[in-house]
């Protein structure tokens, strides 16, 4: 499931960067600063795998760190579905290509939208882009943001040994196209 | 950002000009801000609506009829130029938003929001020292040392954020070139905005300084200029960051045009 800004601005689309596992763990976990405003330790995630109902192995402080420093890119099933549940994320977003997590909680939380995903297939590109524009237009009349952007996932991880603060600059064309997305209100 | 001049017609007309299109803007960037609510847009909303306020403070009969009501002298100043401040922090901080990652957001909010109000801080009491009847906060006073400082301080904070601003923008401007032309014209207008910017505190600033060694220039030129420069400086800032949505209206436009 690639990322981009809808079907209607193919002119901003580019190729998103392949996101690995160790990229979409130190996303999830940097949305879940804990009090001192840094990511969870590797520490704190164990224990809450570890406190899950049902729990059995899996889940120690050096697998944790071996997923999120990228050395271990090949988690079992019930490893997946532990972090899962810990972070509340929809399972697939762990899996290679399935990188659009505001889709994949969409589909999670709403069995309607499963429908109408099923309902596209078969549709041509035109198709699409008018059932885009009438969504986006129907939004706009409930007050809601006219577009939905793919989340912006970051493709660097982050080890969770360190303590080191999140201050990355982006580069000077992520900080260009998010200026001019911004201001264009796309 | 506003006059620190004694007032003049032209002081009406600029700033009266300013508040009526400060108006137009805000309400461009309220509607932009619902269909895009990023950090940066609701940091241009707000520095647009700010500025709109405090520039309304430096029309001469809206100041004049503040003092008249509450028996203060330079208490619209005061208020423009606090205006003026809020309106640079949130320029500071749209451009944190546009270079930095969320996670670094939060910290940036609270370092910018410090230096903001300890600029006001600084000011407060210097304005309270120094306002007593007769006096205003110009450089026509200059010869009042709190008064120079107050300026300068104000002056300063002004400079760095218009600095930062036309360094960002030209940046924007130019990495956006060819591709996104509304975008590319919008940073443009602001790269020139903060180049206007630099220019009227250069010209009060330097001023200032050149009384403080001994040695001004004329007054009456700063006194024509300054007004001028901020008076440029703010429509172009205005139309610069609100032009880009003009695309978002264009697009609107052609699809309710091709829709059946």
């Amino acid at each position: 499931m690639a990322e981009g800004h809808g079907l209607g601005h193919d002119h901003t689309y580019k190729q998103p960067p392949v996101l690995t596992l160790a990229a979409k763990l130190a996303y999830l976990l940097r949305r879940r600063p804990g009090p001192d405003g840094e990511p969870p330790s590797n520490r704190a995630l164990s224990a809450a795998i570890q406190a899950l109902p049902g729990h059995t192995r899996g889940g120690s402080v050096g697998a944790l760190s071996n997923l999120r420093s990228g050395k271990d890119d090949n988690p079992t099933v019930s490893t997946i579905a532990a972090l899962a549940s810990v972070l509340d994320t929809p399972p697939p977003f762990f899996l290679p290509g399935w990188d659009d997590i505001a889709a994949l909680t969409v589909l999670q939380h709403n069995p309607r939208a499963l429908d109408i995903v099923r309902h596209l297939d078969g549709l041509d590109q035109a198709d699409l882009d008018s059932l885009l524009r009438q969504i986006q237009d129907r939004r706009e009349q409930l007050g809601l943001p006219h577009t939905v952007p793919a989340d912006e996932i970051d493709t660097e991880s982050d080890s969770g040994d360190t303590g080191r603060r999140y201050r990355r600059r982006r580069s000077s064309e992520e900080a260009a196209q998010y200026a001019a997305d911004s201001l264009e209100g796309l | 950002m506003n006059s620190t001049t004694t007032s003049t017609p032209l002081d009406g007309l600029i700033f009266g000009f300013c508040t009526a299109l400060g108006v137009i803007v805000t309400a461009a960037c309220i509607y932009r801000v619902r269909r895009k609510p990023t950090v940066a847009n609701k940091c241009i909303t707000f520095a647009f609506g700010i500025c709109t306020i405090g520039v309304a403070f430096a029309i001469p009969a809206v100041a004049n009829a503040v003092e008249d009501l509450t028996g203060v002298s330079n208490l619209p100043k005061l208020a423009a130029h606090i205006c003026a401040i809020a309106w640079c922090a949130s320029l500071q901080l749209t451009m944190v938003d546009i270079a930095y990652d969320p996670e670094y957001l939060r910290t940036a909010i609270y370092q910018r929001a410090t230096i903001a109000i300890a600029v006001v801080l600084v000011m407060i009491p210097l304005w309270l020292k120094a306002n007593i009847p007769g006096t205003q906060f110009t450089t026509e006073f200059a010869s009042q040392v709190p008064i120079r400082i107050y300026l300068l301080v104000y002056l300063g904070y002004v400079f760095i954020t218009c600095c930062e601003l036309a360094f960002m923008c030209t940046k924007s401007a130019t990495l956006n070139w060819p591709g996104r032309p509304w975008s590319t014209f919008g940073y443009g207008a602001s790269a020139i905005a903060a180049i206007f910017g630099i220019g009227y505190t250069a010209s009060k600033g330097s001023y200032l300084i050149a009384y403080t060694v001994g040695s001004p220039w004329s007054l009456k030129l700063e006194e024509k200029l300054s007004p001028a420069l901020s008076g440029l400086a703010i429509v172009f800032l205005f139309v610069g960051l609100t032009l880009p949505v003009g695309r978002a209206l264009f697009e609107k436009a052609r699809r309710r045009s091709t829709t059946p």
